[in-house]
């Protein structure tokens, strides 16, 4: 038998991973060649495997032509890119910071009614956004939060508070209070406990945390339609847009932008994917 | 027949050498201790000797088999882990248990074990606990106790009681030397700490930066250490190393320039001795007299600190470059700035040349 | 300066310390939950129709008792409890074996971890829109893939079990890594030793799982399991694009319909009221579900 550290493989592992990576990317594959594919190529029959790549879609995104025209405008696609990234990133990281901080409370200094609140900060979530659409765009409106950056970011740190709360209190309670105990006998401040000591453990959460409360906001749509105004609109609405009607739809232009729209996502997901992957490695203890 | 033995044993770590070329051999009822400082290569060793770290070359060889292809299961040893390692989800019986599972045993028989190995570590009390219900003492015997409740062999401990509180390290040390001489298995302990080794080994590994200085009986390492780390290492007080220059020789006497002093000192060795070069003398605290006057064979200095050490006390000696310490009985009495002089006891003198190893 | 420190003070009482932490988002959950909730609760305690003029009447349960008696409110229910319970099923599988695939080090894995987490970082309306293109008769990949063996194009959403499947299949593609993500955090985080003393004592591998990893993973696949449940049971866009909830009301779930009558029918105090059953069977699955769960940890301890 090869001899090799426990939680170790080699390439034989890499080989298996590989080829069910691969049949589970697959779809998305076919929507990231689509991108490079003419309108001709998408819809042949059979499959057209070999195709010449175009940036005609790429190109699409950002100057684009009404139909039976031959001028180009700008779409003022970069608009929407950046909304996306500022909205999502802002949201986020709202969400992660009050979100991590209620987490600990529920954690470290339960209170009695503790499981209540929390099963009504889930609840929170279980509401069809139909239902609540037009309740919050009329208060909007009224309070003049439409269309502005402040109301949809407000939105989306609510939507990703009971995950972000739920996931990290899992963690938090994974944690072996010890370690923080004999800090806090050596005077360490409550500050740097949690700081120093608690934080650190909990990366895998933190990580996970925020790359799904990034996904669930940078693609969210119903509440992005109606409550962004003109220079706040993000990508999906721009998507939408593409679609128009049901017939015709442009999947190549459709491909592009899907596949312009995934890269920040994957580079986040890319680099936290250390913190998500570092395991505890030694000390904590599950009680 | 239970030994284990390793040659040549290396582990590279990118450009660190965690280990290097280390030669062991150990019978069955010896018990070896691996001591050092921390990063020495101790705890890599016996984690190789475990299969948990694959080598990087030589080779491991237990029971007169060469284990290095066979995984950890196969090479059938116990460990216990420097943090327990139990498993918390289980209680200390089913902890106790685990081990037994893969050698076929009837539940009887392996119900039978439980309260045998409860009763020599005393763990009938907790036997239904989880792992985060005890404390620290309970979880190390927990963690013994799951080792040598097997038929493996050979045993591997490591640290095993580096967190335990001074009382109970010193009760848990006699408990297991008499578990490990009764089991008279091929034993392997890493610490750090001397007095463990002192006191559980048949044969201390010193090791520092991966590289095995010394390999001796307890009391060997203690008398005829072979170089200046392992003597500066093993005995506390710290042994005073002193560096020296050879003025003059006259057969079995040598007179040495220490601190700007001519000290004459009776050495019997075989090997010859050069005039005007360097040496190091290693004169261990409680190998000194005190005395009132100055005389050929002593080191003249000033008090400068005492230390209470309970029964003792520790004298801090000035000279005019570096302090000597010395161990004087409490009666003594003496006061900081007195002048005294230290006389060095016969053949308790260690010679140790400019490359730092002994001189016989 | 005394008024001061001391009002401070009462910031800094560790007594308060936990209440304080979790004020924040309390309250900004509060703030945009509450009146929208009021809002339509109090809706659906009406009778509105947003096409016509007539201003809302009070009329207590008139709604519920309405979407109660409806069939196809219990058809749809139905639906939406076969799609949420296939979904969150294979999800839960295929995600967990995912992640046990994930948990060792092997070279690429950064990469080709990437590869599977790639679907649940597209929208709702991408995977629609491309799972319809796939599920297209005429130049869709999976009919052209039957027609090999079987020379004929395949419809699969023209069945009402066929149309249950694509949505169940799309769905479960897109939120199988979000269930793997978690599998993983929990499986990482076990300490490599206790695998090393299972080695050393030889423990077979399926014991290793229930008795050292599964305890470690246990509460993160519950959270996994809750959140996607919850999730599914909203699902909208998804089947509205696939389906739009047919053939017929095959594909019908709870909340296309609520959105049916809602924007469709203009049905709107109507759909409300059905929103809201949708909601209470959300939470007392929920409920009951935490209590299940809690019970067995206290069973253990």
């Amino acid at each position: 038998m090869r001899k090799r550290a426990i939680g170790e493989a080699g390439w034989g592992w890499t080989i298996m991973a590989a080829i069910v990576g691969f049949i589970y990317f697959f779809p998305v594959l076919f929507m990231i060649l689509t991108a490079f594919r003419s309108r001709m190529d998408t819809l042949a029959t059979p499959p057209k495997w070999f195709f010449s790549p175009t940036l005609e879609n790429f190109y699409h995104i950002f100057y684009r032509s009404t139909a039976g025209s031959t001028e180009y405008f700008a779409t003022g696609f970069h608009m929407y890119f950046f909304n996306s990234i500022y909205i999502a990133g802002v949201s986020v990281l709202l969400a992660l910071i009050i979100g991590t901080l209620a987490a600990y409370g529920f954690s470290r200094y339960p209170l009695k009614g503790n499981d209540t609140y929390l099963f009504i900060i889930l609840t929170t979530r279980m509401l069809p956004p139909i239902i609540v659409i037009i309740p919050i765009f009329l208060i909007f409106r009224l309070t003049g939060l439409a269309g502005s950056y402040t109301g949809i970011i407000l939105l989306y740190t609510c939507f990703n508070l009971p995950f972000s709360i739920w996931m990290m209190k899992s963690f938090f309670d994974e944690l072996n209070t010890e370690i923080e105990d004999a800090a806090r006998m050596d005077g360490s401040s409550e500050r740097s406990v949690f700081f120093g000591i608690c934080i650190p453990q909990v990366k895998a959460g933190l990580a996970a945390t925020s790359v799904f409360a990034l996904i669930l906001t940078w693609n969210e749509f119903l509440f992005a339609l109606l409550l962004t105004g003109k220079g706040t609109r993000t990508m999906p609405n721009a998507m939408a847009r593409t679609i128009g009607g049901e017939i015709n739809v442009d999947y190549g232009l459709l491909a592009a932008m899907i596949c312009f729209f995934l890269v920040p996502i994957l580079l986040i997901t890319y680099v936290l994917q250390n913190q998500l992957l570092r395991g505890v490695t030694f000390g904590t203890i599950k009680k | 027949m239970s030994t284990i033995e390793i040659q040549n044993l290396t582990k590279v770590y990118g450009d660190l050498t965690a280990v290097n070329q280390a030669d062991l051999k150990v019978d069955s009822d010896e018990v070896l201790c691996l001591l050092g400082p921390s990063g020495c290569g101790k705890t890599t060793t016996l984690r190789m000797i475990a299969g948990l770290e694959p080598q990087t070359s030589g080779e491991i060889i237990i029971n007169n088999n060469n284990v290095n292809l066979m995984s950890t299961r196969q090479r059938n040893i116990a460990m216990a882990f420097q943090f327990y390692a139990l498993y918390p989800s289980l209680t200390v019986s089913e902890n106790l248990a685990n081990p037994l599972f893969a050698d076929n045993l009837s539940q009887d028989h392996i119900d039978k074990k439980i309260v045998e190995i409860a009763e020599i570590l005393q763990l009938q009390d907790i036997l239904n606990r989880k792992p985060h219900q005890l404390a620290e003492g309970e979880k190390q015997r927990v963690a013994v106790g799951r080792a040598i409740i097997r038929d493996p062999q050979c045993f591997l401990f490591d640290e095993p009681l580096s967190r335990l509180d001074v009382q109970l390290r010193e009760k848990m040390r006699s408990e297991i030397k008499e578990v490990l001489s009764d089991l008279k298995k091929a034993t392997v302990i890493v610490t750090h700490d001397q007095l463990e080794a002192l006191t559980m080994a048949t044969k201390i590994a010193v090791m520092k930066d991966g590289f095995i200085e010394q390999i001796s009986t307890p009391h060997d390492i203690f008398a005829k250490p072979k170089n200046t780390f392992v003597a500066g290492f093993i005995g506390t007080p710290q042994m005073n190393l002193v560096s020296a220059n050879l003025e003059k020789q006259n057969n079995e006497n040598y007179i040495f320039k220490v601190f700007d002093q001519l000290i004459k000192i009776k050495i019997e060795t075989s090997s010859k001795l050069s005039d005007n070069s360097n040496y190091t003398l290693g004169i261990r605290p409680r190998s000194f007299e005190v005395e009132s006057e100055k005389s050929e064979h002593n080191i003249a200095g000033e008090v400068d600190l005492i230390e209470n050490m309970g029964a003792e006390r520790l004298l801090h000696m000035k000279t005019t470059s570096a302090s000597i310490r010395a161990v004087i009985s409490r009666s003594l009495n003496l006061n900081i700035g007195d002048k005294i002089f230290l006389l060095p006891k016969e053949k308790q003198v260690h010679l140790f040349g400019n490359d730092g190893k002994a001189i016989n | 300066m005394n008024s001061i420190t001391s009002f401070f003070g009462w910031f800094l009482d560790p007594k308060r310390r936990g209440p304080l932490l979790i004020a924040p988002a309390i309250i900004i959950l509060l703030l945009v939950n509450i009146v929208p909730l009021m809002w339509s609760l109090g809706l659906s305690f009406f009778k509105f129709r947003a096409n016509q003029m007539k201003p809302p009447s009070f009329s207590w349960f008139y709604n519920y008792e309405k979407m109660l008696t409806k069939e196809n409110i219990w058809e749809s229910l139905q639906t939406t409890g076969i799609v949420v319970a296939s979904s969150v099923f294979i999800q839960m599988i295929l995600g967990f074996a995912l992640a046990m695939l994930f948990a060792k080090k092997f070279p690429l894995r950064k990469i080709i971890l990437m590869l599977v987490l790639t679907p649940m970082m597209l929208s709702y309306v991408a995977v629609g829109i491309f799972f319809k293109l796939f599920y297209e008769p005429e130049f869709g990949l999976l009919s052209q893939f039957i027609q090999i063996f079987t020379g004929e194009m395949y419809v699969l959403l023209a069945t009402p079990a066929g149309a249950l499947l694509g949505v169940i299949v799309a769905d479960a593609w897109q939120w199988t890594p979000f269930v793997m993500l978690l599998s993983l955090a929990g499986l990482v985080s076990v300490p490599k030793y206790l695998y090393e003393a299972a080695e050393i004592d030889r423990i077979s591998w399926w014991r290793q799982f229930t008795t050292i990893t599964f305890p470690y993973v246990r509460s993160l696949l519950l959270l996994a399991v809750l959140f996607r449940t919850i999730e599914t049971f909203k699902i909208f866009d998804l089947v509205y694009i696939l389906t739009n909830g047919g053939p017929g009301t095959a594909t019908e779930t709870i909340a296309v319909l609520v959105y049916r009558m809602a924007f469709q029918y203009f049905r709107t105090s109507n759909s409300t009221a059905l929103g809201y059953i949708l909601i209470f069977i959300v939470i007392v699955l929920t409920s009951l579900y935490l209590y299940v769960i809690k019970k067995r940890e206290s069973a253990e301890i």
